[in-house]
């Protein structure tokens, strides 16, 4: 009896330690709310309906640069960006076999300019891409493929070890959304309203190697295989944005892949792609080229949603009732941040509302 | 009983004063703000900056250490590229000598992803001079490229945009490493690179290197 009091209150302490400690770990960790709000994008998916028939998976050119809601409400196609800030082409692979474990998409589109990055790059981005994932192999495959020298695998199941001495830097956020962020996206794109004209564009500097490394053309070919294994329209595009330089031997090697593989590649920064989208760097892109704003996205999606439509003979699935339901809340979200930004602009001169 | 539940309390307590108390010396403690620029490129600024203020006690030592592989005129090279008057080090922090060299012809702004940083691209005339925020203080921002994009602008050793491969071989020396499309001279921490069509330089770029 003695030693089922001492096992009893073992594991008693066992449990109230362990419960402390979760509680902590999800105090401390960041919230990307008011901040970095991109660090929230990965997780956001899991409170999707997840009935996508196109999915696009990459960096910041694939959240900034295409509006789902425009391929809803111009074409009732249901889409999502699975995008994470400077997603490296193996955590896309991973995102790719995770988000197949909850749905089949008809297209996946995948943006190519994160094929320049060989090797882990930034341990910030890693978490931003990986942490929201949901637990399984492709999570567990994506952490080992993306850890810098710098970074322990533990820290990423046991977050606590990574952000615990954030104690001293908890703001009113980390109470606020202790349970949970609220919906910052749409359909997993990042809106933004204001302007700012494309202007002094550099000069490239001319690099040493242009020739992508051996790790890219693998989870690249992974992904082409992937996808012909769930009967899946593999699509590559490069996204119409003026920076980070997209090299002219850079898309030759893309263009040669692509024509090999016999897959699509649509580069939107070539001149009878952007004329054909009526992409105009003046009024389109919210600072200076690097990302469009919401009409520019809105543009892009119009072509696309016309180019998927024809290309791929994705249906007008506007009419299902459970879609039309969900898209009916992200549409109104969506108009109302437009409508809430420009009213900040109005006011204060910046979409934030920072006086 | 209740004694022992008060341990497990004091035991969980103690655990978690532990975890914030070794926080304290921590200062990365959130996930560490971050530039385009690789972390490793970032290190390598660090480092060629960490050099480049002990230049001229280094010089000596240096010399020594590159001696082998460098010959009698690249050993004259300067990896440091003085526009009107101000002297600019790759790796070093750009303020002061963005202030010397007043204002620029037009500036670039290319904010990082997610973050609060910002690379900018000044240019003087044909000179494009690169910075980049630190990897951990992105208040703070490096030079990390200068190029020489046309011919209105040569190297301290007199090689502008438009000479020849062999008028560099005549000024530079053998290169310490080199490809049809380009040549490039370094030294610990910096290297300077002729990119080339053909026979001709077509850009010119100071930067760090790895």
């Amino acid at each position: 009896m003695a030693n089922k009091k001492v096992l009893f209150s073992g594991l008693a302490m066992v449990l109230t330690a362990g419960v402390l400690l979760a509680a902590y770990q999800r105090l401390v960790q960041p919230k990307y709310m008011s901040d970095v709000v991109e660090g929230n994008l990965i997780a956001d998916y899991y409170n999707s309906g997840k009935d996508h028939d196109v999915l696009f998976i990459g960096d910041c050119e694939c959240y900034e640069n295409f509006s789902p809601v425009k391929l809803w409400e111009q074409y009732g196609i249901s889409s999502y960006i699975r995008g994470s800030a400077q997603q490296l082409i193996w955590q896309s692979y991973y995102l790719l076999e995770d988000t197949l474990r909850y749905e089949k998409p008809k297209v996946v589109v995948f943006n190519v300019l994160s094929m320049k990055y060989g090797e882990p790059q930034n341990e910030a981005y890693n978490r931003m891409s990986i942490e929201g994932m949901k637990w399984s192999g492709a999570k567990i495959n994506n952490i080992k493929a993306s850890m810098t020298e710098e970074e322990s695998a533990l820290s990423y199941v046991f977050p606590v070890l990574r952000y615990h001495s954030r104690w001293s830097e908890l703001t009113a956020d980390d109470f606020r959304y202790y349970f949970g962020a609220e919906p910052n996206f749409f359909s997993g794109y990042y809106l933004r309203a204001d302007a700012k004209a494309a202007e002094n564009v550099p000069n490239p500097t001319p690099l040493t190697d242009y020739a992508f490394s051996d790790t890219c053309w693998d989870y690249l070919g992974k992904m082409m295989q992937l996808c012909a294994e769930n009967h899946i329209q593999l699509v590559l595009v490069k996204a119409p944005s003026l920076y980070p330089f997209w090299y002219d031997e850079w898309d030759q090697q893309i263009t040669d892949y692509a024509s090999k593989y016999h897959l699509p590649y649509l580069n939107f920064l070539n001149e009878d792609k952007l004329e054909a989208t009526g992409i105009d760097f003046e009024t389109d892109t919210y600072d200076g080229g690097l990302h469009l704003n919401v009409y520019g996205a809105e543009k892009l999606a119009d072509w696309f949603g016309g180019y998927l439509t024809e290309k791929f003979d994705l249906q007008d699935r506007s009419h299902e009732p459970q879609l039309q339901a969900e898209w009916n809340d992200i549409c109104a979200r969506y108009h109302a941040e437009v409508d809430r930004q420009l009213q900040n602009l109005e006011q204060y001169g910046n979409v934030k509302g920072e006086a | 009983m209740n004694k022992k539940l008060l341990a497990a309390a004091v035991c969980s307590a103690a655990l978690l004063t532990m975890l914030c108390g070794c926080g304290a010396d921590n200062n990365s403690s959130t996930a560490p703000a971050s530039s385009e620029s690789s972390a490793a490129e970032s290190s390598a600024a660090e480092e060629s900056a960490a050099e480049s203020s002990e230049e001229a006690s280094s010089e000596a030592e240096s010399s020594e250490e590159s001696a082998a592989e460098q010959t009698a005129e690249t050993a004259q090279i300067t990896f440091d590229y003085v526009l009107n008057g101000t002297t600019i080090v790759v790796g070093e922090e750009a303020a002061p000598v963005l202030e010397a060299l007043g204002e620029a012809e037009s500036v670039f702004e290319a904010p990082s992803c997610a973050f609060t940083g910002v690379s900018y691209y000044y240019t003087y005339g044909g000179v494009q001079v690169v910075t980049y925020p630190d990897e951990h203080d992105q208040s703070l921002n490096r030079l990390y490229e200068v190029d020489l994009v046309d011919d209105t602008a040569a190297t301290n050793e007199g090689i502008k945009v438009g000479d020849t491969y062999d008028d560099l071989l005549a000024k530079y020396g053998t290169p310490d490493q080199e490809t049809p499309a380009y040549a490039m001279y370094q030294t610990e921490g910096k290297a300077v690179r002729f990119f080339l069509e053909g026979e001709n330089i077509k850009q010119i770029v100071y930067t760090i290197v790895m």
